[in-house]
């Protein structure tokens, strides 16, 4: 039933895009290859590394603030990117985006580096209890 | 058959051809088996392929169906969440005949849209998490097993796609920034489907394994590296929500850096459209509302409008591109304007404006809002002369209705039933 419904689903939705595939097909084929040609692979990368080089203390925390930075990344070049937006408003997309940005980074930096630290420093006390 | 270090390797040559091997089954052995240097080419071209694959061992445990099934079950209910709030913004905004849209309670849209943004917002990091889990999958060998392997397979390609599609076209439309070739609305309205369709399907599919890697007995199996990454995923989502979310979550305002509205608006209300856009430039004191009804057309001035009852209301301007802001508007009910040319309550409206061009400078207002007695022609905000960016000489505003559908600069309303 939910099968058949989904089929509907796409037939009826796949008949509204097909008029208009050839402008949206790029933006329909380029992302998922893109997530499976870049972005995973550079993601499976960095976790490599940070399981590599870094205690267990800090991968939990290291792993968050490498995914976060990405979507805040992505996020903020809708804003910042402006060469095809609207031109900013009274109220509207005015804001100092970059600046916003590079301190919302700098604030969850800071939490991971925290974290880790505190990770970092129980860890340690439970060793030491234990030893 | 010869060893080579240890590894047995086949050596297949034209020979292993036989005589009664002809046509295209001799073409498809040879394209499989090529003869003489060309063979070796391949053969080493395969080993080559083996060695890579090798190397793609994904240890993690995160590769693991439980996983899957409990970040999937969350970017499902975020999909959905974004499908029916998303119909529900285009049936407000192209009725069908069957549609019904309530004007209370006043802050219906900007909840609902203010929640297809935020669920399509949370739903990135969801979805890469949920690619990121099933990664393993795409280097499976043999790529394709069957027909129905490979149907499979483009289906999944297809709801990727689609599903990449509505965020990545979502989040760019929040920001009112368009680098494609299409019409923004009509695409992500027609891929909505493809991508909601798509995700019933690969439910209906995966529903055993789905089951089987939700019970309680599989939960147990979930261990410290799962756990955080499922806790990773979350709090992505969240950051994501935090950075995205104030211009529709007032209590976000001030800690979201991403948020496309600012305090700046004029009269403390951010302006969608200006007065400039819409080549609107003045109205003078010859300006005047054509209200037609059964009576025929009768006409105000701002200053007979002035005179009649007023209504001051807080109500919201809830943007389709997600922003919110409540205001205070001032003007007079629609209802009275209908009472006053003989139209009976609840008629619908056809509101036009004095915009040049645009695809909202005529909107239907249908009969539910203006029985509504908050559904103002509004001519003051925040206690001041509407400016002109907002609508001046008079606007319409009306309770839980899309931003695009409160029409300034009116010029006429028509009663249209």
């Amino acid at each position: 039933m939910l099968g058949l419904l989904g089929l509907a689903a796409l037939a009826w939705g796949a008949w509204m895009t097909y008029p208009m595939i050839k402008d949206v097909w790029t933006w329909l084929l380029a992302p998922p290859i893109l997530d499976d040609a870049v972005l995973l692979p550079v993601a499976g990368l960095a976790s490599l590394a940070v399981a590599r080089w870094t205690s267990t203390a800090w991968r939990w925390p290291l792993h968050f603030g490498i995914a976060a930075t990405a979507v805040i990344a992505y996020l903020a070049v809708t804003e910042a990117w402006r060469e095809y937006g609207f031109p900013p408003k009274p109220g509207l997309h005015d804001r100092d985006y970059v600046t916003d940005t590079l301190i919302t980074l700098a604030v969850l930096w800071a939490v991971v580096l925290l974290a880790g630290l505190l990770r970092t420093r129980s860890a340690r006390l439970r060793a030491r209890q234990s030893g | 058959m010869a060893e080579r270090k240890g590894r047995t390797v086949v050596r297949r040559t034209p020979a292993v051809l036989t005589r009664s091997k002809k046509g295209v089954g001799r073409l498809r052995e040879l394209a499989k088996n090529p003869p003489g240097r060309l063979g070796v080419l391949v053969g080493r071209g395969k080993r080559l392929q083996d060695k890579a694959f090798g190397l793609l061992r994904f240890k993690s445990r995160v590769h693991d169906p439980k996983v899957t099934s409990r970040v999937g079950t969350w970017l499902g209910i975020a999909f959905t969440i974004c499908f029916v709030t998303g119909v529900i913004s285009h049936f407000i905004q192209h009725p069908a005949g069957w549609f019904y849209w309530p004007s209370r309670p006043v802050n219906l849209y900007r909840i609902t849209q203010g929640a297809h943004v935020v669920s399509g917002v949370a739903a990135i990091p969801l979805l890469i998490a949920k690619l990121w889990t099933v990664y393993p999958k795409l280097f499976e060998r043999p790529a394709v097993r069957s027909v129905l392997h490979a149907l499979e397979r483009i289906s999944i390609l297809v709801l990727a796609g689609a599903a990449f599609f509505e965020l990545a076209s979502g989040t760019f439309n929040a920001a009112q920034n368009y680098p494609w070739n299409f019409f923004f609305t009509t695409a992500h309205y027609a891929v909505a489907w493809v991508a909601f369709g798509s995700l019933l399907v690969h439910i209906a599919v995966k529903l055993p394994l789905i089951r089987e890697s939700l019970s309680t007995q599989r939960r147990r199996e979930i261990d410290v590296s799962r756990r955080a990454f499922l806790r990773t995923t979350w709090l992505t989502s969240g950051v994501a929500v935090l950075v995205f979310g104030g211009s529709t979550i007032p209590f976000l305002r001030n800690v979201s850096a991403l948020s496309e509205r600012s305090n700046d608006g004029l009269q403390g209300l951010p302006v969608n459209r200006t007065a400039k856009e819409a080549s609107v430039d003045t109205a003078d004191s010859s300006w005047r509302l054509e209200v037609v009804g059964p009576r025929g057309t009768t006409t105000f001035s701002r200053e007979q409008l002035q005179t009649m009852r007023q209504t001051t209301a807080a109500l919201p301007i809830a943007c389709v591109e997600g922003w919110s802001q409540t205001a205070n508007w001032t003007g007079v009910p629609v209802m009275d304007l209908l009472a006053a040319v003989g139209a009976p309550p609840g008629s619908s409206i056809r509101v036009s404006s004095m915009e040049k061009g645009g695809l909202y400078n005529s909107t239907t207002l249908p009969g539910t809002h203006t029985a509504d007695p908050l559904t103002l022609l509004a001519l003051r905000l925040e206690g001041q002369v509407l400016d002109l960016d907002h609508g001046y000489p008079c606007r319409i505003i009306a309770p839980s209705r899309p931003g695009v559908l409160q029409t300034k600069w009116v010029k006429r309303l028509e009663v249209i039933t």
